[in-house]
């Protein structure tokens, strides 16, 4: 077996393919008793980054990691899941029958105490999601993201301006192996790539600073002189902010911005903790009479120029390895739809809950308002570059706190006036939601999957966060506090 | 079938078969073959290979580590073992730094990481010079263990399983005691470091984590109250930090406090400036972010600037031993070979020794917290107060990552009177209390607010009322600059708290050490109310 892990040391081997993850979880299923469910995944990663600060770079690197996952599941109730599992990253027949010893051993052990539990029916997917690989992105050279690097930090030193900043190009593959109490099989392959890149340019007083970034499967859809540029353009108009009184302004949200209010609120609808979804203020506690949860389903939420769904078929969200992935329209025209929970966790009395497996992917419909329209339309208002830090402070109205970061300009009568020193504020998504003036055209934002192993412990998918959202105007936004961070 | 402590190692996958037969203190093995004795000529091998592949292709200095991060939890029936072994190589060429990681332990990786390593930084190599001075070091060889006394990973499954059992057990029958949640993880890292300046040392590395938690809830009045049990977080200790510690008593401690919580009125806050009370978590918290994030030299420099932010030590040359930070009352430690923190090391990923050193004297500001690299950005600093050295920073949570600054074990120094939690509320007459505040700090570590944990109202030094929604806003000189009094060395307490940064992120733990403290007129809001 080691064969396969050993072909990291060919040039250019970077993720494993098909067949080799294959040979690998064959190996494995052969030391596990052909009893009750099991899953395995093997997932492997590969990433090319490139980091820079002060103007020079300042890393490259190569990494490459693989994870096995094994696990079955032991008991399933109310609101809480139990597995036994076990996770590597060597494949060699001792480390294999290492691990397949432990899984084994405790599987048994519990089965001697406790009587089988039904697991739920893991639903299958009815969508083929688009192909998110680019070989592209996979094969992007180092030398470009250097050169790159070096024209961009050669335009802000010229400037007189510091640069730093981030490009990744990452591939990811992973095939997940599903065995149910029946003895069926199920394998499923999946593949994606994702490049990043972000910048943020700063004067060496620290009087200015400014940020742009974007994220997608393609690094032919990430343009870093664009990107780099721009921040180099917002850092000389973000220099020498001026204090002014916090309070309730009208904002303009740029696709950045608007896209933490949402994660707030898909946070609440969507990720897969039953508690939080109890919690918060969609469920309206448990009707006795018919023993389901009440809740905010089919009654309006948002404006109703807004919907929020996930496609999996969008070539913006690509394929999932996840069986549970199909389109979810969580809030359609203003209206609340779908929310969805890990299936495992059995709130399936809520009407409406989604089988779909929780993902940071979502798009949000927008409108025909240019930003500079609702610039040269606005008396007296606030433009925001992005907001950072947002802690939640009231889940059952989903109040939040945070700030903004890299830019926040003062709007009067219909022009950019000055730069302004940055906010902590203090709003819910839902009263963003709900005080919307204008709404610009959809983009997709910054959103990179951090983590290098995009295969979680707890649930098995592989997926990118692809966010599509709007620039909004929106009324009476709080800001509590200046800040003086710049 | 009788489970034994044989068996457990068998059949955990948490050491592989074979790994039973591993003599103390080096486990690491190359990941086709067992390993079998301690005398490590395969690290050795793999690393020198590592590091000649690095310096043939040019390499001015080159590092390699090798780790083996193995974890296991006790939570439910299986401890679920993790186990990660990686390579990890950084060459310097030219002044530019490139590295390349695997989880692949043979000798033809060695050489690709080595080369590959060097090519990350040679593209960088396009007209511009990049200065990279490491500062010097001492050669370093030799072996080191975290010295525990119990290893966790050598104990029964279900001996660990019935003592947290019991623990719960336990829980469940104080009074108004409604549920109870615990789990344990226990880890253990492996790493081997060698450079190309023939430093070769390996290190084994314990930690133990854990968490209880229970929340009471008075039927009658329907109130309720939730705790969890301070004494544990992290600590860089095996089992014994659960086993040789009086978790009971903790417990009972944490019981009593939150039962007189239920007797207490609950009412809004008023806004205004009060005379504060912070316990040990809370400080621990504030001194983490406002002066341990703070005082990292990369975020200083800008490094960081792209991800998680910069510092207000945005001139270190002119601040250093002249910036005031806090009052004189101040005066914060770091160490990295404090008995049982959790950053305790012998050598940091660089190879270095960690020296003890003061961040703040006095109130004032005077060192930074640094790598090789980043020591050498502040030479005049060390020129008229140190030799040039870095003190220890360096880290990285596996081969996989790359090396950067993470925070060092901090300590606020605490009074020499030997004042304790209560005698400092005690000493309060009219005045507000913090505990267990969460903190966020901007991303220069200057403003910050808390939220949540709990908030008391003082009058003639006890508790009066629970105050919702309250929260701290502060500036960091500010709130350092009112502190007025510390408690004495048996108030202090231990957190090992967690921190992110970098890109690809990376997320370490470090130690705090921390008595309570007062600080005068700090601004408390309703945190709830908007604008």
């Amino acid at each position: 077996m080691t064969s396969h892990i050993k072909s990291f040391s060919e040039r250019g081997k970077r993720v494993f393919s098909e067949v080799e993850a294959r040979a690998v979880i064959e190996e494995v299923v052969k030391n596990i008793p052909f009893e009750d469910e099991l899953e395995i995944q093997l997932g492997s990663w590969w990433g090319a980054g490139q980091k820079w600060a002060r103007n020079r770079a300042a890393l490259t690197s190569d990494q490459r990691e693989v994870t096995l996952l094994i696990r079955k599941p032991i008991s399933h109730v109310k609101g809480f899941h139990n597995y036994i599992y076990a996770t590597s990253n060597q494949f060699d027949s001792e480390s294999l029958k290492g691990i397949c010893h432990h899984i084994n051993f405790y599987y048994k052990k519990w089965k001697e105490k406790t009587p089988p539990d039904r697991i739920v029916d893991i639903p299958n997917a009815d969508v083929k999601g688009a192909d998110v690989w680019s070989d592209r992105t996979f094969e992007r050279s180092i030398i470009e993201n250097a050169e790159a690097v070096e024209k961009l930090t050669r335009l802000s030193e010229a400037e007189g301006l510091m640069s730093a900043g981030y490009i990744e190009t990452a591939g990811s593959t992973a095939l997940h192996y599903s065995r149910d109490e029946w003895g069926r099989v199920d394998w499923q392959w999946g593949h994606v790539t994702q490049a990043q890149c972000s910048v943020t340019v700063r004067d060496a007083g620290a009087n200015g600073s400014s940020w742009s970034g974007a994220t997608s499967f393609d690094i032919n859809r990430v343009d870093i002189d664009k990107i780099s540029n721009y921040a180099l353009e917002r850092c000389k108009m973000s220099m020498n902010p001026v204090r002014i009184e916090p309070g309730r302004y009208q904002v303009i949200l740029e696709p950045q911005a608007t896209s933490a209010f949402i994660d707030m609120l898909m946070h609440a609808l969507v990720r897969g903790d039953p508690e939080r979804l109890r919690g918060g203020p969609f469920l309206l506690g448990l009707d006795q009479s018919i023993g389901r949860y009440k809740s905010k389903m089919d009654l309006k939420i948002v404006d109703e120029r807004i919907s929020i769904f996930n496609d999996p078929a969008d070539p913006h969200f690509g394929s999932h390895i996840s069986p549970l992935h199909k389109r979810a329209d969580f809030i359609k025209n203003g209206i609340l739809t779908g929310m969805s929970d890990d299936y495992r966790s059995n709130l399936n009395e809520v009407s409406n809950i989604f089988p779909v497996f929780p993902t940071g992917s979502y798009r949000v419909t927008g409108g025909h308002t240019p930003i500079e329209e609702m610039i040269s339309s606005s008396k007296r208002a606030i433009l925001v570059t992005r907001v950072t830090q947002p802690h939640e402070i009231d889940l059952s109205s989903l109040l939040y706190s945070g700030l903004t970061r890299d830019g926040l300009w003062l709007i009067e009568d219909g022009k950019i006036t000055k730069a302004i020193r940055n906010f902590r504020w203090t709003e819910s998504p839902l009263f963003v939601l709900n005080n919307i003036e204008q709404i610009g055209v959809e983009e997709q934002v910054f959103s990179p999957v951090t983590s290098r192993n995009p295969l979680g412990y707890s649930s098995f998918s592989l997926s990118l966060n692809n966010v599509v959202v709007p620039p909004l105007k929106v009324n009476d936004f709080s800001f509590t506090s200046t800040i003086d961070a710049v | 079938m009788k489970y034994s402590r044989r068996n457990f190692l068998k059949h955990s996958g948490i050491s592989v078969p074979g790994a039973m037969l591993l003599k103390p203190g080096l486990t690491i093995h190359d990941a086709g073959e067992l390993l079998l004795s301690d005398t490590i000529p395969n690290e050795r091998e793999l690393i020198s290979r590592a590091i000649d592949s690095a310096v043939s292709a040019g390499a001015t200095y080159a590092d390699a580590r090798l780790t083996r991060n193995d974890s296991f939890e006790v939570v439910h029936t299986s401890p679920n073992p993790k186990q990660t072994m990686s390579f990890g190589v950084r060459a310097l060429y030219q002044g530019y730094w490139g590295f390349a990681a695997s989880p692949v332990w043979s000798l033809e990786e060695a050489g690709r990481l080595g080369l590959a390593a060097v090519e990350q930084a040679k593209v960088n190599v396009l007209g511009r010079e990049r200065v990279t001075e490491l500062a010097p070091i001492d050669i370093s060889n030799g072996h080191w263990k975290t010295p525990i006394k119990d290893d966790p990973f050598n104990i029964d499954f279900d001996e660990l399983l019935d003592f947290f059992g019991g623990i719960s057990s336990f829980i469940l029958t104080l009074k108004f005691v409604t549920t109870t949640n615990r789990r344990a993880e226990f880890f253990r890292i492996n790493k081997a470091f060698g450079s190309s300046q023939g430093q070769f040392t390996s290190q084994v590395l314990y930690q133990s984590s854990g968490n209880i938690s229970f929340l009471l809830t008075d039927k009658g009045s329907g109130r309720s109250s939730g705790r969890d049990v301070e004494e544990i977080s992290i600590a860089g200790m095996g089992f014994e930090y659960f086993r040789d510690r009086p978790l009971r008593e903790y417990i009972r401690n944490a019981h009593e406090d939150a039962l007189h919580d239920l007797t207490l009125p609950v009412k809004p806050i008023e806004p205004g400036r009060f005379l504060t009370l912070i316990d040990q978590r809370g400080t621990a918290n504030l001194l983490h972010q406002s002066i341990g994030k703070a005082t990292e030299i990369d975020r200083v420099f800008g490094f960081e600037s792209n991800s998680v932010g910069t510092s207000y030590i945005n001139d270190p040359h002119v601040m250093l031993n002249t910036f005031r930070v806090g009052s004189s009352l101040m005066n914060v430690s770091c160490d990295r070979s404090e008995v049982g923190s959790v950053g305790r090391v012998k050598w940091d990923d660089e190879g270095v020794t960690p020296i003890k050193y003061d961040l703040v004297k006095d109130g004032v500001l005077v060192n930074l917290q640094t790598n090789r690299e980043g020591a050498s950005w502040i030479k005049d600093h060390y020129d008229n107060n140190h030799q040039l050295r870095s003190f220890g920073a360096s880290h990285a949570p596996s081969g996989m990552d790359v090396q950067l600054v993470h925070q060092s074990d901090l300590s606020l120094i605490p009074s020499v009177r030997p004042l304790s939690h209560k005698d400092l509320r005690e000493s309060i007459d009219e005045g507000i209390e913090f505990q267990v505040p969460r903190v966020e700090l901007d991303f220069q570590q200057i403003t910050g607010w808390t939220a949540g944990g709990r908030v008391y109202e003082i009058r003639k030094g006890k508790q009066v009322a629970r105050l919702a929604n309250a929260g701290m806003l502060f500036r960091t000189p500010e709130l350092w600059s009112n502190l007025v009094q510390l408690g004495g060395h048996e108030s202090m307490r231990y957190f090992g708290l967690h921190s992110k940064k970098g890109q690809p992120e990376q997320t370490a733990v470090s130690g705090v050490y921390s008595p309570p403290c007062v600080v005068k007129d700090i601004t408390v809001i309703d945190i709830t109310k908007k604008a």
